[in-house]
């Protein structure tokens, strides 16, 4: 039976019972679901050419078995089968492949093989995050097959362009811009196509990038007194949206205010992905009137975790992946001394307040087995009372600290910035960045640069020009960090420049080397204070 | 003419209302479901229709225009209805045409209460009948269409839902036949024939029956739950009371006007009660026959069903007992049994209607057993599908529900365990079973349970009483039991038994104790276990001695399986710390039927030669007992004459303590060696036997010579006193090791075929061979021999004598053999 026919059918309560049961799952039948799925996995895995060299130490037998045989890998362990796209080699053949950038386009883009029991599972789990977000308390949700749904994520091969595929075999929801005209649309168009079109008839749900989202709802007003005010865009709208809008703009201009997405739309459900997201959620929920629920995954992970209807901390899926979590501590041990191995945790161990890391091994046939996709965690509660779930429930973070990502676009690492730097020839010593936030609460990198003494008394060398230079290569470099001033009309890095040696002399000082991507914040304030200067941007909250 | 068209027009409505009531009626006390209430709600239109024109036309208080709005109000509701009972019947949401077309109900069905559609009608004569008339206003045509699009969606909503559910086709024929009717009795009413006569109100009752017909076939309400006794007599009382008036007309016409008001009431309520109790009787005998029989059929077979399984202890029974009740009972396309394998716990297909090209076998973690265990209940397999179980279902597990098509699980279950379930496949678009199924199946289930809990603890029972409590491997009963079945199954195939015997035991225990020598035993069993797994049979035949039989195994692969043997014991006792623990070993036998061995007795003594055999030549050795294993033994010439020495001293002093004794054994051994040979048994046998034949009197060494040498008759307890020398003999016998091996036959040589014998009281081929062959010839010898306190008998007296115990002293196909023998001269007769 299609989720359709399930709306029209069955209750309420089989329908949540079916797909936010999980949420009621106690720790050890939890820990049962994810023990046996993972027995599934290795068996198949085992059988694979590329489970045989993952698992050269043996196939385990048992959970310690798994720990200590299966090494913990990253994309470099796969790349010469997954980039070839070597089906022959795989546990299961694939039904479709996924992509995304890897180190910022300094290596080619990554592809991700999903079965079709992978996809069923991905299915149901998008199919729970929509319920929940449609929900405030337990068993209760307003869901339409026929919604009326703003799309706001990136198209495929992107992971999150398979939603609205896998769902529409499901439901009657009506995309906005409709799957077929997104298909050949940017996804900057397909944004502007889609909120045009949601202007028009209205929205039921909303599924975007929270950068996106916010950025629209940072400029609603501007866009909705440009846009309905456009003879062609008055002429589709239906009566009731016009209504709506003129009231809207009547109240605005009464009261002297601007117009929230909430004056216009009644959103049943409002699903978030992506970086930062909790930072973005109060301002969301304040502007559209509905509390944002977030969802995590990622290309090579499927969709990893949902919010319950509280909205307040993500519940990992049991059916989709199996867990394991490094803690910070280890992480940062076996960054440091790369030969290291850090221990890993299952879900039923991890602390309330620790950070970790996270390792995933794909359920149903995928190819990744204890992966380490590179992103970290914090655990909030191992349970929630006040909802009565008896499962860890987790924030995310960011992604681990060698890596910079800003709106989930673009992706700085050590390497693509030095990278860049080397092709731009700009006369840079040494160098430091780190993610910061502004005022606004956008996310930006911030690079500390010494410029060469040969060159410092340049009248050339100012901040702006190693900007724009800098700019101007990574824009060549990874076209996801030209969609970003596109999308979100923001430049992603600000430069503050530094006498030459002065991080040298810092760490001698200090007697500790520095990271070179995101050192800590107290190291950058002594250090902007170690060299007499005041803080390059006042406004610059450090994390 | 007119009297009758009378009294149709008077007659078809009361028909049709009270048609429409017994149904309504029939719906009070079932379960509902929301289809079943908008039935009720249509049937209860019907009612205020085809009622309201009855009581209209039979002119009943308070008056024409009352009756004639509760009919219309009743046909204004009908579309509606009809069309939400066409909603709940496809399963069809369709809120808002709901909730459009409901208000165009009300608001009609209020218009027409202040006629804007039809005047009030009034009687008028035509052809001097009295007819009812009345007219449309210019507005009529509103209701009319509006109606007209509420049907149409109806059956748009019908036919559309019949076609995308794939539902059968037998669901919505009475719904086709149910309209058609009633379009034709709306016709009718059109003809000036049938003018006075409503056939609308009669179409009206038979299209109810027809939608109720459909609804019982759907099974949208358990037929059983239809009607109760509360109900019928309430039907039976409105039925009556709708009777009343033509039961009064009929008694005037009846007694005229010689009856006075007090009278005419006195008998109008007699007959009323009459009638009401007789209706009753008769309502009830049709609920019998309509609702009740299936439900009392069902309870009556499973009446039987419990009866059948109560009195079987064995699974098979029980299970092939419920697969028949099913199979009769309920729609399935196959059925599969499976049953927890108590050795691994997992569930394994052990009957089903159909055999499928690979059993199941589900082991006891899949989610489902846990899902089943949580329930303790039958389920739909589509509610498992959606249970959080389901998500750690494996994808070959979900494969192999879904290509069996899986549709209803039933568990065997008791309070503390599942013991099995059965799989209901269904291939069908009607996947699902509906109430009264579900409600039959667990009944029975429930019966089955028991059953089969008590099947179980008694083949627990059972098996424990066939097992060695020490090792836990079988006992010699049960091993003989299997033995026999196995070598009459397999005629052709070849069968191995290996007889192992641990050296040295007696020393073992001795220097370590009894506790020692039996984590020894259990230890050995271990190892016989993990090499002969279920390749075949383990038994602990005695105290130290263990058996394997091997079906569809030669000797050569049986010798080599008790090499591994020896090679486990010999790693495991490299193990032992203590050095002198070391010496432990094993004699094993081995020999094969049929191609050494002609039955099952035949296979367990040469494998006991072949461990006599190696125990004569020392210990520790595998032997195989084959056609050559005579020659073989030959080697053994030097030790067998050692032995023949000792058999000759023993004789001598049975010689010096009687000399009849001694004459009377040399005569047994001849008659039964020969005999032996004759009948074909190996030279080791036969030396085993001849040996046996001289000591089988040796325990008459211990029997007083008052009674040894008496004249006469002896007494009772001189008897007794000799029929001890059998196991003196034993007790004399078993200080010589190396002789052992002729004590089965010195012990059994007194015992009879038919059971009688002592001192075991053996029978048939329980007896050992080498016994019955002693038998003969010591009947025999002592028949033709003299003794002191009798005279020779002829032989062919001794001989007829054998003949006449055949089967029941003798075996009868040695002495059959025997007699021939000696009636050839092949066997002389001793003479001394």
């Amino acid at each position: 039976m299609k989720f359709r026919d399930k709306l029209e059918k069955l209750s309420k309560k089989q329908i949540w019972d079916e797909y936010c049961s999980f949420l009621d799952l106690s720790m050890e039948d939890y820990m049962k679901i994810q023990f046996r799925l993972l027995k599934e996995q290795i068996d198949d895995y085992s059988q694979c050419f590329l489970g045989k060299r993952i698992m050269k130490n043996g196939v385990p037998h048992t959970i310690n078995e798994f720990k200590e045989n299966v090494p913990l890998t990253k994309y470099d362990d796969y790349q010469d089968i997954l980039l070839e796209k070597r089906e022959d080699a795989l546990p299961k053949k694939p039904t479709t492949w996924l992509k995304t950038t890897w180190e910022s386009g300094s290596r080619p883009e990554k592809w991700a093989p999903y079965t079709k029991e992978m996809l069923n599972v991905y299915s149901r789990n998008i199919i729970s995050a929509m319920i929940l977000s449609t929900s405030s308390r337990k068993g209760d949700f307003k869901v339409r097959s026929d919604a009326k749904v703003l799309y706001g994520l990136a198209p495929m091969p992107y992971a999150t362009g398979l939603f609205p595929y896998l769902i529409e075999p499901e439901m009657d929801l009506q995309f906005m811009p409709s799957i077929k005209q997104a298909r050949d649309m940017s996804f900057s168009t397909q944004n502007k196509e889609g909120f045009k079109q949601a202007l028009k008839s209205g929205i039921d749900q909303f599924f975007g990038m929270t950068s996106v989202v916010y950025r629209i709802t940072q400029n609603f007003d501007e866009m909705i007194n440009s846009g309905s005010s456009d003879a062609s865009a008055v002429f589709g709208m239906t009566p009731g949206m016009l209504c709506k809008i003129a009231k809207a703009k009547y109240i605005a201009k009464r009261d002297n205010k601007p117009i929230k997405p909430k004056d216009l739309f009644e959103l049943d459900g409002f699903v978030c992905v992506g970086t930062d997201t909790a930072l973005f959620k109060h301002d969301l929920e304040d502007a559209w009137g509905v509390r944002p629920l977030e969802i995590h995954g990622g290309t090579e992970t499927a969709c990893l975790a949902t919010e319950s209807w509280g909205k307040n901390g993500l519940v990992f899926f049991p059916d989709n992946a199996f867990y394991e979590f490094i803690p910070k501590d280890e992480m940062l041990r076996n960054e440091a001394d790369p030969s290291y191995v850090p221990r890993t945790y299952f879900m039923d161990e991890v602390l309330p307040n620790e950070e970790y890391e996270i390792v995933i091994t794909l359920f149903k046939g995928g190819a990744f087995m204890r992966y380490r996709p590179g992103d970290m965690y914090r655990c909030l509660r191992t349970k929630n009372e006040t909802e009565g779930i008896d499962l860890p429930q987790f924030e995310y973070i960011d992604r681990v600290p060698s890596v910079i990502d800003i709106a989930g676009f673009t992706r700085f690492t050590e390497k693509s910035i030095a990278s860049v730097l080397q092709l731009s020839n700009l006369p840079i010593g040494r160098w430091l960045a780190k993610k910061e936030y502004s005022e606004d609460k956008r996310s930006f990198m911030h690079m500390y640069v010494e410029v060469k003494s040969s060159a410092a008394n340049s009248a050339f060398m100012s901040e702006q020009l190693i900007l724009d230079c800098f700019s101007a290569y990574y824009r060549k470099y990874d076209h996801d960090y030209d969609d970003l001033k596109k999308l979100l009309g923001m430049d992603p890095t600000v430069v503050t420049v530094l006498p030459e040696g002065s991080i040298s002399k810092y760490e001698e000082m200090r007697n500790c080397k520095l990271r070179t991507v995101n050192p800590t914040a107290a190291d950058i304030i002594n250090l902007m204070n170690s060299i007499g200067s005041t803080f390059g941007r006042r406004e610059i909250t450090l994390e | 003419m007119s009297n009758v068209v009378g009294i149709l027009s008077i007659s078809i409505p009361r028909i049709a209302v009270l048609l429409n009531i017994f149904l309504f009626a029939t719906l009070l006390t079932a379960k509902k479901n929301n289809a079943v209430r908008f039935l009720m709600l249509l049937l209860a239109s019907f009612v205020l229709w085809t009622g309201g024109s009855a009581f209209m036309r039979s002119n009943s208080f308070p008056g024409v225009a009352f009756w004639w709005h509760v009919s219309l109000i009743g046909l204004f509701l009908v579309p509606y209805f009809y069309f939400l009972v066409a909603c709940g019947f496809t399963e069809n949401r369709g809120l808002i045409s709901k909730l459009l077309f409901g208000i165009g109900t009300v608001v009609l069905t209020l218009l027409n209460l202040k006629d804007v559609f039809l005047t009030v009608p009034e009687f008028v004569l035509n052809d001097g009948v009295s007819v009812i008339s009345y007219s449309a206003t210019s507005f009529a045509l509103i209701p009319v269409v509006f109606y007209a699009i509420v049907m149409i969606y109806s059956w748009i909503i019908l036919i559309r839902e019949v076609k995308k559910k794939g539902l059968p086709s037998r669901y919505i024929k009475p719904f086709v036949v149910g309209i058609l009717i009633l379009a034709a009795g709306v016709v009718a009413d059109l003809i000036p024939f049938f003018n006075s006569m409503p056939m609308d109100t009669l179409a009206c009752a038979i299209n109810a029956l027809c939608i109720y017909i459909a609804f019982s076939r759907k099974r949208l309400y358990p037929k059983d739950q239809v009607l109760s006794n509360g109900a019928t007599f309430v039907v039976a009382i409105i039925i009556t009371a709708i009777l009343i008036d033509p039961i009064g007309l009929l008694l005037s016409k009846i007694f005229g006007e010689s009856l006075n008001t007090t009278k005419e009431y006195f008998i109008l309520i007699i007959c009323c009660a009459v009638i009401s109790v007789l209706l009753f009787l008769g309502l009830n005998v049709l609920r019998n026959k309509l609702f009740i029989k299936d439900k009392n059929k069902k309870e009556d077979l499973l009446k039987q069903f419990s009866s059948d399984v109560n009195n079987s202890l064995n699974q098979n029974e029980i299970l092939n007992s419920f697969l028949e009740l099913i199979n009769n009972e309920i729609p399935v396309d196959d059925l599969n049994i499976c049953m927890m394998d108590e050795e691994d716990g997992a569930f394994k297909t052990v009957s089903g209607l159909n055999s499928l090209e690979e059993p199941l076998v589900i082991s006891a973690n899949t989610p489902l057993i846990d899902y089943l265990r949580k329930k303790k209940q039958g389920t739909q397999y589509s509610d498992f599908e959606t249970s959080n179980e389901y998500r750690s279902m494996w994808e070959k597990e979900k494969e192999l529900f879904s290509r069996i098509n899986a549709s209803y699980i039933l568990p065997f279950a008791t309070d503390t365990e599942i013991m099995g379930f059965a799989v209901f496949c269904r291939s069908s678009v009607e996947k699902e079973y509906g109430y009264d199924e579900i409600n039959f199946l667990e009944s029975v289930a429930a019966v089955a349970a028991i059953a089969l809990k008590n099947a179980k603890l008694y083949t627990a029972l059972e098996k424990e009483a066939q097992l060695d409590t020490l090792t836990n491997l079988y006992n010699r009963r049960y091993f003989n039991k299997r033995l026999n079945e196995t070598v009459n199954n397999n005629a052709l195939s070849p069968v191995s038994l290996v007889l192992f015997n641990l050296d040295d035991m007696s020393l073992y225990n001795e220097l370590y104790g009894n506790d020692e020598g039996d984590k020894l035993i259990i230890r050995f069993s271990e190892i016989l276990s993990s090499v002969f797994g279920s390749k075949g049979t383990i038994a602990r035949w005695g105290g130290k001695e263990f058996a394997a039989l091997l079906p569809l195994t030669d000797s050569i692969t049986a010798d080599q399986l008790a090499h591994r043997v020896k090679e486990q014991m010999q790693l495991q006792l490299d193990e032992e710390i203590e050095k002198t623990k070391k010496f432990m070993s094993f004699s094993a036998g081995v020999c094969t039927y049929p191609a050494v061995a002609s039955n099952a007795n035949q296979l367990v003594s040469y494998a006991n030669m072949a461990v006599f055999n190696i125990k004569q030549n020392g210990k520790a050795q595998i032997l195989i007992y084959d056609n050559n294993f005579s020659a073989k033994s030959k080697d053994n010439s030097d030790k067998l004459s050692e032995i023949t020495a000792t058999v000759y001293a023993l004789t001598a002093a049975v010689d010096a303590k009687d000399h009849y004794t001694f004459n009377h054994s040399r005569a047994v051994s001849e008659y039964a060696t020969k005999l032996a040979r004759f009948a074909g048994y190996s030279d080791d046998f036969i030396e085993c036997i001849r040996q046996a034949g001289l000591l089988h009197d040796i325990g008459k060494i211990g029997i007083p010579d008052s009674v040894l040498t008496k004249n006469g008759r002896l007494s009772d307890d001189e008897y007794t006193t000799m029929k001890k020398h059998p196991a003196l003999s034993i007790e004399m016998v078993r200080h010589l090791p190396d002789l052992d091996y002729v004590i089965p036959a010195v012990i059994g040589h007194h015992e009879r075929y038919d059971g009688k014998g002592y001192p075991r009281g053996l029978a048939g081929e329980e007896i050992p061979l080498s016994a019955r062959c002693l038998a003969i010839a010591d009947a025999f010898d002592a028949m033709v021999s003299k003794r002191c306190y009798k005279e020779k008998m002829p032989v062919e007296t001794a001989i007829s004598e054998i003949l006449k115990n055949l089967g029941k002293q003798f075996d009868p196909e040695l002495g059959r053999l025997f007699v021939e023998k000696i009636e050839s001269g092949e066997i002389e007769v001793v003479d001394y």
